[in-house]
């Protein structure tokens, strides 16, 4: 059934599954990339943690890796509040704008990203709506191209929601690289816990004697 | 070849990982929001009572302290410079700038002056009127020594008026010189016309007025005088009446 199966297939139908999984292969590989990319990036953000916990580490304050991970978690969270005050306060802004704006207007079932008086004015928009049709065979057909309903134009009465939704896009994303540096300082924190207070014994070996303390170039020769 | 299996691999790996990696990063996030709250809570109560925003953690103190305790340690007797030595390793810094700085063909270099460092003023009064309080810290000082000033003044003025004293009696004491001598004999010599008079006292000789009056014409000193003390014949009679 297998090879009569392919035999079905012809010539195009080859060359577009092919296409398709070049395609797919393009995808996984930019994902790929891109995951390399953030995980450089915390590893990057995640140093901040040697920063914050090496006083303690070196002076032998810490003893215990459960102390380690106690004291890392405490600095951490202090090191997030520092860095996360600015963009929770510029979502602050965002959403009092929003909020605002509808108490003037009372209009509480206002829609910031619509096209007449909100964020979507900026923007192109199409209608796909229409351009497929289903008939009874369950073939979709393209009958048209999608019809251009919005061009991006400035709209004085959207002001408050392009301030609102700016802001609260803007400090999003801030606040959650903020948030993923967190995580990536905690992660540092449970590995270092484990890696600082290792014992290995790989290089011992038992019958060996002690080695002696060498003796300093300084010191004087004893005579013969 | 290799490198883009690898990562086509990984992006098999992180699309499978991806949404746990999104729910650990909006747990993170809620966390951090909700560590946030809490701590501006708290912040608010520090605020209030007077503490800091982060209190010290006890492991931040205990390693203030074993810091202290080694700069402590490490820490020489009187291995602080005084200010005139370190002015002058400023002075001398300041030197060495200077001469790797300088053009080669200058054979001496410019002088350097290197100003006194003054300790600067804490406040605008202080800039302001710091030299009168070092005047009247100055003049305070003085008092206990003011009466004394008095005493030494009385003490000067006398012998100055005891020297003078001694001057004039110093005068006084002179040996008359023989000028003086002459005058005087010639002011002890019996004048005739005394003489005269005397005899004529003896004798009780009465002479008439008018032989004894001499001639002195009008106008001169001695009339005038005697016209001007004389009120019976001043100026000149206009009435006539005679």
């Amino acid at each position: 059934m297998g090879p009569l199966l392919m035999l079905k297939i012809t010539e195009n139908d080859k060359r577009v599954i092919i296409a398709l999984l070049f395609i797919i292969i393009i995808l996984f590989v930019v994902i790929g990339l891109l995951g390399s990319l953030i995980i450089r990036t915390m590893k990057w953000q995640g140093k901040k943690c040697d920063t914050l916990v090496s006083d303690v580490v070196t002076n032998h304050i810490v003893k215990t890796p459960h102390q380690l991970r106690r004291y890392a978690a405490k600095k951490n969270i202090r090191h997030f509040i520092k860095q996360a005050w600015i963009p929770i306060i510029i979502i602050i802004v965002g959403v009092v704008t929003y909020i605002i704006r509808n108490a003037v207007k009372n209009d509480w079932a206002y829609n910031p990203f619509n096209i007449n008086d909100g964020f979507g004015s900026l923007f192109f928009v199409w209608d796909f709506s229409n351009i497929i049709s289903t008939p009874e065979s369950g073939i979709g057909v393209l009958l048209n191209w999608p019809t251009l309903i919005n061009q991006p134009h400035f709209e004085v009465e959207a002001i408050c929601s392009y301030v609102a939704v700016s802001f609260v896009i803007v400090g999003g994303l801030w606040y959650l690289v903020v948030a993923q540096a967190y995580l990536a300082r905690t992660i540092r924190a449970i590995k270092l816990s484990k890696r600082v207070f290792e014992k290995s014994l790989d290089n011992f070996d038992q019958n060996t004697p002690p080695q002696q303390p060498q003796q300093s170039n300084n010191s004087p020769v004893q005579p013969m | 070849m290799v490198d883009l299996l690898k990562a086509f691999g990984r992006g098999i790996l992180y699309v499978l990982a991806f949404p746990f990696f999104i729910v650990v990063l909006a747990i993170f996030a809620v966390v951090g929001l909700i560590a946030f709250i809490i701590q501006l809570v708290k912040s608010i109560i520090f605020f209030f009572t007077g503490q800091q925003f982060f209190p010290e953690l006890p492991e931040d103190k205990e390693l203030r302290l074993l810091k202290e305790k080694e700069e402590t340690k490490n820490k020489p007797v009187n291995d602080e410079p005084t200010p005139a030595a370190q002015v002058q390793q400023e002075s001398n810094n300041l030197v060495f700038e200077e001469v790797f700085d300088e053009p080669a063909f200058k054979e001496e270099p410019a002088p350097v002056i290197t100003p006194i460092p003054t300790p600067a003023p804490t406040s605008v009064e202080e800039a302001c009127f710091q030299d009168l309080n070092k005047k009247e810290e100055t003049k305070e000082e003085v008092p206990p020594s003011a009466p004394i000033f008095e005493e030494v003044k009385e003490e000067e003025e006398e012998p100055v008026i005891e020297e003078l004293n001694v001057k004039q009696e110093e005068v006084k004491e002179e040996p008359i010189s023989p000028l003086t001598d002459l005058i005087e004999e010639e002011q002890h010599k019996e004048d005739p016309l005394d003489d005269f008079l005397s005899a004529l006292e003896e004798d009780e000789i009465s002479t008439p007025q008018e032989e004894l009056e001499t001639y002195k014409p009008r106008g001169s000193e001695d009339s005038f005088q005697d016209e001007d003390n004389d009120d019976n014949h001043m100026g000149v009679d206009i009435n006539y009446d005679d």
